[in-house]
């Protein structure tokens, strides 16, 4: 039955069309569908057992005109009382259809595996007797390439036999005529060496002694040279000296004059003093970093002591004093100390800490001070802040203050150091010259101390050092070595 | 017995409870609750949904209550959905003192699930001896709600006073599927049911309309069956699988289980019809999310199916022979390629959801029913 809802289209007619369509193409009812689908489905053979599964499904029917629609009645009475055991049935022919089809799948499946199995069996068989027949060939390949090298190597050692023959016989020949000439000529020279020998000895003697005498006449002009050098700079020191007292006296007016240029020049070389006490700070280090590097001075002052009753007969200097770490480590040490220093801050502060600070010029104090009035005088980053001629002038007012067996300690950067020479030197601006090591260990002996030694101090940290090769060792030697050293010398 | 709820002298808000055993967002009672719930809610009542589970994916809005809790008894007005047995909420009725509306969503005949789920069976069957004894318990002074006319029938069946049940649509979210429906020229068939997995919803017949379609017509044809699976029916769905496999149709058949909402929507607007061979709806939903969507519905006349389909739908006999499997099949081709007849299904289904089952025509129809029950007799 369709039931038609609406009139907009005669959806009765299309439906009822198709109803008849469709009983026409299936008139044969369940048979002609299994017939069907035997011819077009993909798994045919089971089909029909799902189709038919449904016990339930057909309507019954029946033939006879009268009693037919009590018969159909009683037949679906029956089928009510029976729906508990058909629905069981249904249940079952389903499950017998499922099973039936895994199994037709299973059994497809292994057929088409043996299938596969047999192909590839055949390509192996194939295969085998390939790889047989160039085995075959290898071996026959292999036999003739082994005579041939047997062959050759026969011939080989004949060769080499002979040659080893030949040459031995040649070597054995020359040899001979070699040794008889050796003995000729040894021979012959041995008579002629007996003739020459006493002339020889003298010539000999005669040469030593010449060698010896230029020796002792080119070391004779040498002092000569250095006493001549000596004499120059007395004299020239003297010179200057004479000029410098002139000019004084020529531009010295009052009393009361110098006395205000002084201050006046005092007062503007203090105009910066908070400023370079910062850069020291920020630059140089800390307090404790400053004392801790001071330490490797001690044993050389402590061994001072041994030469006098005890330490705090003692007397240093420390020249440019800072804040005050040479003099806090002489305190500690029991000397007794004195500082110089320009800074006022710095000053201020060591006065602070109740250290023995003066505020002057070094030369200035140096001047007022009498001969032999310290065992060490200490100067520790002050040399690269003077002139050439300052510096000497400072030398010489070390020395005199110092004595005997006293002690000079001279720190300064090292420009050897490629960093420090050409970049780190100048964070200072009041620095006025790099001075290498050994112009000032120069300068030091040429002012008269004696015994002076070079230290090489505060090397860069391992870790910024470069890969050790030869290369490396020089690069590192240049960039990453010594960044100070210190001349220490001693007043006879 | 309980009181008589006097809307012009309560002193506070009156409060509305819509009760049943578990609150899902995946089905039909769920979205009919939920529909019920914001109604009420924006006229201002104290609504809250009582039950024994609770789908949080509902949001945080919706006021949930376990029925085990003492407030749940201090309702004026209690709706209590009924669909399957539920003895905790039949004990909850006993003590509840506000007056109680009946929401009856059909309860499926055992007879159906007894082949695959003793257990689900039974419970359907204990659920119809409750809808006896619920509708005796509350005979004088209950009203009910069926979805349908073929569902308010099984009511009267079980006993009902005819003067108390009254027919309401379910509150559904077709407003979320209109669409124009497709009306070119389609090669390929996308046939589409949404019905959970389950024997009533008549899915063998579904492959056996498109075996025979594949077999008699031609090769352009995909059967797509979306719904959800309870354990308690494994062995069918197993056994669809199986009849897909054995018919060698594997290639024109998809199952999807448990899709979202999302992908529903897409679903039907990629459908070129909407089959149904179901023996037993009490209204079902998706034909009219089919209508919706603009999708013929090809339908069988079992249930209610005819009565929500509305007029000038295809609705024909249950398939029973080989003959109604390829009559279903011609119908199919004919509702494809005939464009005229296609319009005019397209539009009377959209006539029917705007008329019946849009959002405002549901919520007139609820209220109609509803307020009734609140006024003074």
């Amino acid at each position: 039955m369709v039931y038609i809802l609406s009139q907009s289209i005669d959806l009765q007619s299309i439906l009822a069309e198709l109803r008849a369509r469709a009983r026409d193409n299936t008139d044969t009812g369940s048979t002609h569908t299994n017939k069907e689908m035997a011819q077009h489905g993909p798994l045919s053979d089971t089909a029909p057992l799902y189709y038919n599964s449904d016990i339930c499904r057909d309507p019954f029917t029946s033939h006879r005109p009268i009693l037919g629609k009590f018969i159909i009645r009683l037949k679906n009475f029956a089928k009510e009382l029976l729906v508990q055991i058909f629905s069981r049935q249904i249940q079952y022919n389903f499950a017998n259809a499922k099973v039936a089809t895994a199994l037709h799948q299973k059994l497809t499946s292994v057929a088409k595996n043996q299938n596969d199995i047999l192909a590839w069996r055949t390509q192996l068989d194939h295969t085998q007797t390939d790889l047989t027949a160039r085995l075959d060939q290898l071996v026959w390949t292999q036999t003739s390439v082994s005579r041939g090298l047997s062959a050759t190597q026969e011939a080989f050692n004949k060769s080499l036999k002979d040659l080893e023959t030949r040459t031995t016989l040649s070597i054995n020949e020359s040899l001979k005529d070699l040794e008889t000439r050796i003995t000729v000529s040894i021979n012959e020279l041995k008579s002629e060496l007996r003739s020459k020998s006493s002339a020889d000895e003298i010539q000999f003697s005669e040469k030593a002694s010449a060698t010896a005498i230029l020796e002792v006449q080119e070391q004779q002009r040498h002092l000569l040279r250095q006493i001549q050098e000596h004499t120059r700079m007395a004299m020239d020191q003297q010179r200057r000296l004479s000029i410098l007292l002139a000019e004084v006296r020529q531009h010295l007016t009052s009393t009361a004059n110098m006395e205000r240029l002084e201050r006046i020049a005092s007062e503007r070389d203090h105009l910066l003093d908070s400023l370079y006490y910062t850069l020291e700070e920020r630059f140089r280090g800390t307090r404790d970093d400053i004392k801790d590097r001071l330490k490797v001075y001690l044993p050389y002052i402590e061994a001072l002591s041994s030469s006098s009753t005890g330490m705090g007969s003692l007397s240093a200097l420390d020249i440019g004093c800072g804040r005050g770490e040479f003099l806090e480590w002489y305190r500690e040490m029991g000397i007794s100390a004195k500082g110089v220093e320009l800074n006022r801050i710095c000053v201020d502060e060591c006065r602070k800490m109740e250290l023995d600070v003066v505020e002057s010029e070094a030369r200035a104090f140096l001047t007022h001070q009498r001969d032999g009035s310290f065992n060490a005088v200490s100067a520790i980053h002050v040399v690269e802040h003077l002139p050439f001629d300052e510096l000497i002038a400072l030398l010489d007012e070390m020395l005199r203050v110092l004595r005997p067996q006293g002690l000079l300690i001279l720190e300064t950067p090292n420009p050897n150091n490629v960093l420090v020479g050409s970049g780190r030197f100048y964070l200072d601006p009041s620095h006025c010259k790099p001075l290498p090591p050994g112009l000032l260990q120069f300068l030091v002996e040429a002012r008269g101390f004696c015994n002076v030694q070079i230290h090489e101090l505060h090397p860069f940290p391992s870790f910024s050092r470069v890969q050790d090769s030869s290369v490396g060792q020089r690069f590192n030697e240049l960039f990453y070595g010594p960044q100070d050293y210190a001349v220490l010398g001693y007043k006879l | 017995m309980p009181q008589i709820i006097n809307m012009a002298r309560q002193p506070h808000l009156v409060r509305i409870a819509i009760c049943h055993r578990a609150f899902v967002m995946s089905d039909a009672i769920g979205h009919d609750i939920l529909g019920m719930y914001s109604l009420l809610s924006e006229m201002g009542f104290d609504v809250a949904v009582l039950g024994e589970f609770f789908d949080r994916s509902a949001g945080a809005d919706v006021k949930f209550i376990p029925v085990s809790a003492t407030e749940a008894t201090l309702f004026d007005l209690i709706i209590y959905h009924h669909s399957i047995n539920w003895a905790v909420g039949e004990k909850f009725l006993r003590n509840v003192r506000g007056t109680v509306v009946f929401r009856y969503h059909s309860i499926t005949p055992p007879a159906f699930l007894q082949p695959y789920s003793t257990a689900y069976a039974n419970e359907c069957a204990v659920g119809i001896q409750q809808t006896v004894r619920l509708l005796q318990h509350h005979r004088n002074w209950a009203h009910w709600m069926a979805t349908s006319h073929f569902s308010r029938n099984e009511l009267l069946t079980c006993g009902a006073d005819p003067s108390r049940v009254s027919v309401v649509p379910p509150f559904t979210l077709v407003a979320d599927y209109f669409a124009l429906g497709n009306l070119q020229d389609v090669r390929e068939v996308k046939a589409l049911f949404i019905g959970r997995f389950v024997p009533n919803k008549a899915h063998r017949d579904l492959i056996k309309i498109v075996h025979s379609y594949l077999h008699h017509i031609d090769d352009g044809i995909i059967l797509e069956l979306v719904g959800t699976l309870d354990d308690n029916f494994r062995a069918y769905f197993d056994e669809l699988q199986g009849l897909v496999d054995g018919l060698g149709i594997r290639d024109h058949v998809q199952m999807k289980i448990a899709v979202s909402h999302e992908d529903l929507a897409e679903l039907l607007r990629s459908s070129t019809v909407f089959l149904c061979c179901s023996v037993h709806e009490g209204f079902c939903v998706p034909v009219i999310e089919a209508q919706a969507a603009g999708v013929p519905v090809i339908s069988v006349n079992a249930g209610a199916l005819s009565e929500t389909l509305g007029p000038g739908q295809v609705v024909c006999d249950l398939p029973e022979t080989s003959s109604d499997y390829l009559f279903y099949a011609y119908v199919i081709r004919e509702v494809v390629r005939n464009l005229e007849l296609r319009r005019m299904l397209i539009a009377n289904a959209h006539s029917n959801v705007i008329r019946r089952f849009s959002p405002e025509a549901v919520e007139n129809q609820f209220l109609a029913s509803l307020l009734p029950a609140l006024t003074l007799q």
